[in-house]
C-alpha cells in the first residue's frame, strides 16, 4: 500500500484521501459497481487502496458476480459460540478460489460415498442438503434419509482460508450386505456405522440421518436456510359418493435439524383446502422467506393445476389460484417473493371442424406452450391477526395474471399417439430476501442476488416412435430478468384489482434473442437440481455413448468480462456480419473455457421436435461460457459450492409416471 | 438540581468549549457511554481533544434527534447488506447541506466517538449527497475527472495507464441489470 499522500500545500490537500483507510473502505463499500469501477482510475493511491483493501475488494468481487454477503459470516454467533467469524480477507480468498474453481471446473477435492437406500421417486436437493425417500420407485414410506454434504467440509477448517469446497461426489446405490439395517426412530449422527471396513459407507453414514416420521410421506420440500422441512401427508377423508373415495392433504412444517415442529411456525400443520380425488399427488414446491407455495398438478379432471401460497410462519393462506380447464399448469418457480412463472400447455379446440360433437376426436385438438406470469401483493401489505387473536385470517388472494409469454410450437401428433411435450421449470435458489441462517455451525457466506439467476425449462417430448431414434428433449435457458422485466412493481394497483384484466401476450419473437435452446438430443435429466444462480450443469452423451458433464455459466457480468477479455463481439454489435458470422465464434482459451456468442439455430425439419417451424434462431443476446469435464455417473446436481454426480441409478431413468 | 446534574454530562472540545448534554444524548456515542460507565459519577466532564466545537454541535444535533431510538447492538456493525440501500432518513439528509470539509470532520468525529449510525450516514452521504456547487451526486454517476475535481485529487496516472485500467474494468461499468429489451448495454 502506498503511503497516504502527504500534502505539500493547502491547495493540494484532498480531504477525502486524508480520511483513515477504514473510513474510506466504508465510503467505497457503499458504492454500486459502476461507480466503484470508475474509482480505480482516479489516482494511484486510490487504485492501490481499492485493490488491496480486502473489505472493498470483497464488496467489488461480490457485486461483479451478482452475489451478496451474508454479514452473519463476519459476526460471532450466539447459537454457536465456537464459531470463529471470518475476516474480509478470508472470505475474499475463499470467494476468489471458489469462482476460479467453478469457472474452470476444477474440484478442490472429491469425495465418494454410497447412498444406502434404493433409488426412489422422491428426492430434493438444495445447498448441500440431499433428501431422499427410502421407499422404492412406487411405494411411499415414512422413512426419509437426509444427507448433509456440508459436513464433508468442516467449517472449522475455514481458518485455513481453504474453505473452497467444490466437491465432486459420486455416491452410488450399489446394494450391499447389511443394507437393511434396523431403522431407528430418532436419527443420530453418532450411530456406529455398520460397515466399518468400508470407508465410503462410513462416510455416507456420518453425513446421513434417517428418520421415521410415522406416516407415509407423499412429498417433501426443504429450505435449509430457514431450517425448514415440509412433509406432505395424504389421508383418507371418506367416500365422496358410493363409489369413489376422497383424500385430504396436509403439510407438516418441521425443523430440518431436529425433526420437531418448526419453532417459527404458529401451526405445525397446514391443510390443503380441497379434498383430493385420488391418493397419488404430483406437487411442486417453492419456499421463499415466509412464503410456502405448493402447486398440485393433475390431481383430478376438474382442473389441471391448483396453486396455494401460505405465510408458513402464521399459517395464513395468502394466495390461491386454479388453472382454467384448458390450461395445464406444468410446474412453477418464484421469480420474486411476490411473483411466479408457470409454464403451461394450452389446449385449443377447433370448433369449425367437421367432427364437431365428437369432442374427443384428436384432430380437433391443438396445443400451444407458454409461460404465464402471475404477481400478488407482498404478504406484509395485509394485516394478519396475532397468534392469540380470535379474529379470522384474511381470505386468500387470487394472483394477477400479468403476462403470457409464447414459446415455440413443439411437435405433437395425437393420431400417432404423440402428445404435446411436458414442461418443467427450475431455478435455484428461490429469490429469498432474507439470508440463510446458521445450520449446525455452517453458514453460507455468499448468497445470490435474488434479482439474478438462470431459469431452465425442460421440454420433454413424447416419444416420437418410428420417427425418432432418440427421446426428444429440449432445454430452454433464460435469465430471470428476461421474465421479471415484464412484472409490475409490488405496489402496483394492478395487483389488488378486484377483477382481473386480460393479460397481455409477449410474442416469442420478442424474447427469442434473450433465450437459448439446447436440444433436441440432450440427455433428459433424471434429477433437475442442476441449476444454481447463473450456472447450469448438463449431461451430454457423445456419439460414442460416452457421457461428459458440461458446466454452463450465464452470469451476464462474467460473460461480458470474458467477451471483453477475448476481444469478441456480439453478433448484433457486428454490423458487417450476421449472427452466423465466424467473428466471435466460440473461442477456446488454454484453460478450456469456451465462450459462445453466436446466435443459436434449430432447423425445424431436422429437429422435428419443433412443430411446423422453418427454422428457429435465438440467443443472440444471451452469450454464455461453458466448460466440459469427463463424468462418472449419469446424474449431476449442483449448488454454489459443489457439484455432485451420481452413478448406478439406471432404474430411475426408466420410471414412467402413471398418467391414468 | 442534583438530579439534573446526574442526568447530564459536560463535554469539552478541542477548542475548550464546554457542552452540557443530556446523558441520554451523549450516550449515542459508544465511546462516551463506556467512559461514563467507568467514571465516578460526580465527575462527568469528558474532554474530547479530537473534536472541535463546531463539529460537536453538529454531532450532538444528530444525537439529540436520535436519542429515543434503541442503541444498535454491539455487533451490528456492518448493516445488513440487503438493507444497504441508499436510503438516508429525512433528518439525516441535512448532512448533505454541510460543506465537504465539515462532512469529513463529522465522519471523523463519528468514528472517534464510535457513533456507528452517524458514521454510516456520513459515508453514504459522501456517496450520494447533493453538492450545492455541482448539484449532482458526490461520487455516484460521476466521471473520474469530476471526482478528482470534487475531492481535489491529483491524477498521477499517465493517459496510457488510465486507459489500461479503464479497459480492464469497462465490462463492470457497462453492464446494467434489468436492461431494456434492446439488448446488453453495449
Amino acid at each position: 500500500m502506498s503511503a497516504k499522500p502527504r500534502t505539500t500545500s493547502e491547495a493540494d490537500r484532498s480531504r477525502l484521501l486524508e480520511l483513515p483507510d477504514e473510513i474510506l473502505a466504508r465510503i467505497f463499500t457503499h458504492l454500486d459497481r459502476q461507480s466503484l469501477s470508475k474509482c480505480y482510475r482516479i489516482n494511484k493511491y486510490l487504485n492501490t487502496l481499492l485493490s488491496e483493501n480486502s473489505t472493498i475488494s470483497l464488496h467489488y468481487t461480490l457485486m461483479c458476480n451478482n452475489l451478496l454477503l451474508n454479514s452473519d459470516a463476519l459476526r460471532p454467533s450466539i447459537k454457536y459460540p465456537n464459531y470463529a467469524p471470518s475476516s474480509s480477507a478470508q472470505l475474499l480468498s475463499t470467494l476468489r478460489e471458489r469462482l476460479t474453481r467453478l469457472r474452470n471446473f476444477t474440484p478442490k477435492s472429491e469425495t465418494d460415498f454410497s447412498l444406502v437406500e434404493p433409488e426412489g421417486r422422491l428426492y430434493e436437493y438444495l445447498e448441500g442438503h440431499l433428501v431422499r425417500s427410502t421407499a422404492g420407485e412406487r411405494a411411499l414410506s415414512g422413512n426419509i434419509a437426509f444427507y448433509d454434504l456440508n459436513k464433508l467440509d468442516d467449517w472449522e477448517d475455514v481458518e485455513e482460508v481453504e474453505v473452497e469446497e467444490m466437491v465432486q461426489t459420486s455416491p452410488s446405490t450399489s446394494r450391499r450386505e447389511g443394507r437393511e439395517q434396523p431403522i431407528t426412530a430418532e436419527a443420530s449422527e453418532d450411530s456406529t456405522p455398520l460397515l466399518m471396513d468400508d470407508p465410503e459407507k462410513e462416510l455416507g453414514e456420518n453425513i446421513r440421518r434417517l428418520k421415521d416420521f410415522g406416516f407415509d410421506v407423499a412429498e417433501f420440500a426443504i429450505d435449509p436456510g430457514q431450517d425448514l422441512l415440509v412433509l406432505v401427508e395424504v389421508k383418507v377423508a371418506g367416500w365422496r359418493n358410493n363409489r369413489s373415495r376422497s383424500w385430504t392433504m396436509h403439510l407438516h412444517l418441521m425443523s430440518l435439524s431436529t425433526f420437531e415442529p418448526h419453532p417459527l411456525a404458529r401451526q405445525s400443520v397446514l391443510d390443503w383446502p380441497w379434498t383430493l380425488g385420488r391418493q397419488s399427488v404430483n406437487l411442486a414446491f417453492q419456499i421463499c422467506d415466509d412464503g410456502l407455495y405448493v402447486l398440485s398438478m393433475n390431481q383430478s379432471n376438474e382442473t389441471s393445476g391448483t396453486l396455494c401460497g401460505w405465510q408458513w410462519t402464521t399459517g395464513w393462506r395468502a394466495i390461491s389460484l386454479r388453472s382454467a380447464g384448458t390450461v395445464s399448469f406444468e410446474s412453477f418457480v418464484l421469480l420474486t417473493p411476490t411473483s411466479f412463472a408457470v409454464p403451461v400447455v394450452m389446449t385449443h379446440l377447433d370448433m369449425t371442424s367437421g367432427a364437431l360433437g365428437e369432442l374427443n376426436n384428436p384432430i380437433d385438438l391443438s396445443f400451444t406452450h407458454h409461460i404465464q406470469l402471475y404477481a400478488f401483493p407482498p404478504f406484509s401489505s395485509t394485516d394478519v391477526p396475532a397468534a392469540n387473536s380470535s379474529e379470522p385470517m384474511p381470505p386468500p388472494r387470487t394472483p394477477t395474471h400479468i403476462k403470457t409469454i409464447d414459446l415455440p410450437d413443439f411437435y405433437y401428433d395425437l393420431v400417432a399417439g404423440i402428445g404435446p411435450p411436458r414442461l418443467d421449470i427450475r431455478t435455484d435458489p428461490p429469490p429469498r430476501t432474507t439470508f440463510p441462517t446458521f445450520q449446525d455451525g455452517h453458514i453460507q457466506p455468499f448468497v445470490p442476488d435474488p434479482k439474478t439467476g438462470l431459469i431452465i425449462m425442460n421440454v420433454t417430448c413424447q416419444n416420437a416412435g418410428e420417427f425418432s431414434e432418440i427421446d426428444v428433449h429440449f432445454v430452454i435457458c433464460m435469465l430471470k430478468e428476461t421474465l421479471t422485466k415484464h412484472l409490475p412493481p409490488p405496489t402496483s394497483p394492478l395487483l389488488t384489482k378486484e377483477f382481473a384484466r386480460p393479460s397481455t401476450v409477449v410474442r416469442w419473437e420478442s424474447i427469442q434473442d434473450d433465450v437459448r435452446i439446447f436440444g433436441p438430443d440432450i440427455e433428459r435429466p433424471a434429477w433437475v437440481c442442476n441449476v444454481f444462480h447463473n450456472r447450469y450443469v448438463q449431461i451430454i452423451r457423445t456419439a460414442q455413448d460416452r457421457l461428459f458433464m458440461r458446466l454452463y455459466d450465464f452470469d451476464p457480468l462474467r460473460v461480458l468480462k470474458e467477451i471483453r477479455k477475448r476481444g469478441a463481439a456480439f453478433p448484433h454489435e457486428d454490423q458487417d456480419q450476421d449472427g452466423w458470422s465466424p467473428s466471435g465464434l466460440r473461442s477456446i482459451e488454454d484453460d478450456g473455457v469456451f465462450l459462445e456468442v453466436r446466435e443459436g439455430y434449430l432447423d425445424g425439419e431436422v429437429t422435428y421436435g419443433l412443430h411446423d417451424v422453418d427454422a428457429l434462431t435465438f440467443g443472440s443476446k444471451l452469450p454464455f461460457l461453458y466448460v466440459d469435464r469427463p463424468l462418472r455417473g449419469e446424474i449431476a446436481i449442483m449448488d454454489g459450492e459443489r457439484i455432485v454426480t451420481m452413478v448406478s441409478i439406471a432404474c430411475l431413468l426408466r420410471v414412467s409416471p402413471s398418467t391414468d | 438540581m442534583s438530579a439534573e446534574k446526574k442526568d447530564s454530562v459536560i463535554l469539552q472540545t478541542s477548542d475548550d468549549e464546554q457542552f452540557t448534554v443530556e446523558k441520554k444524548v451523549a450516550e449515542r456515542s459508544a465511546m462516551i457511554k463506556s467512559m461514563l460507565e467507568d467514571l465516578p459519577s460526580q465527575d462527568s466532564m469528558i474532554p474530547l481533544p479530537n473534536v472541535s466545537s463546531s463539529v460537536l454541535a453538529k454531532v450532538l444535533e444528530y444525537c439529540d434527534h436520535h436519542k429515543n431510538e434503541p442503541l444498535p447492538a454491539a455487533d451490528a456493525d456492518a448493516d445488513d447488506s440487503r438493507k444497504k440501500t441508499s436510503e438516508i432518513g429525512d433528518w439525516d439528509s441535512n448532512l448533505s447541506q454541510v460543506d465537504q470539509e465539515m462532512l469529513f470532520e463529522i465522519i471523523l468525529a463519528a468514528n472517534y466517538l464510535d457513533i456507528k449510525p452517524l458514521l454510516d450516514v456520513g459515508c453514504k452521504t459522501v456517496k450520494l449527497t447533493t453538492d450545492q456547487s455541482l448539484s449532482s451526486n458526490m461520487i455516484k454517476g460521476k466521471s473520474p475527472e469530476q471526482i478528482r475535481t470534487l475531492f481535489n485529487i491529483q491524477n498521477d496516472f499517465t493517459p496510457e495507464e488510465e486507459e489500461q485500467i479503464r479497459k480492464e474494468n469497462e465490462w463492470a461499468e457497462e453492464w446494467v441489470q434489468n436492461r431494456k429489451s434492446d439488448g446488453l448495454a453495449c
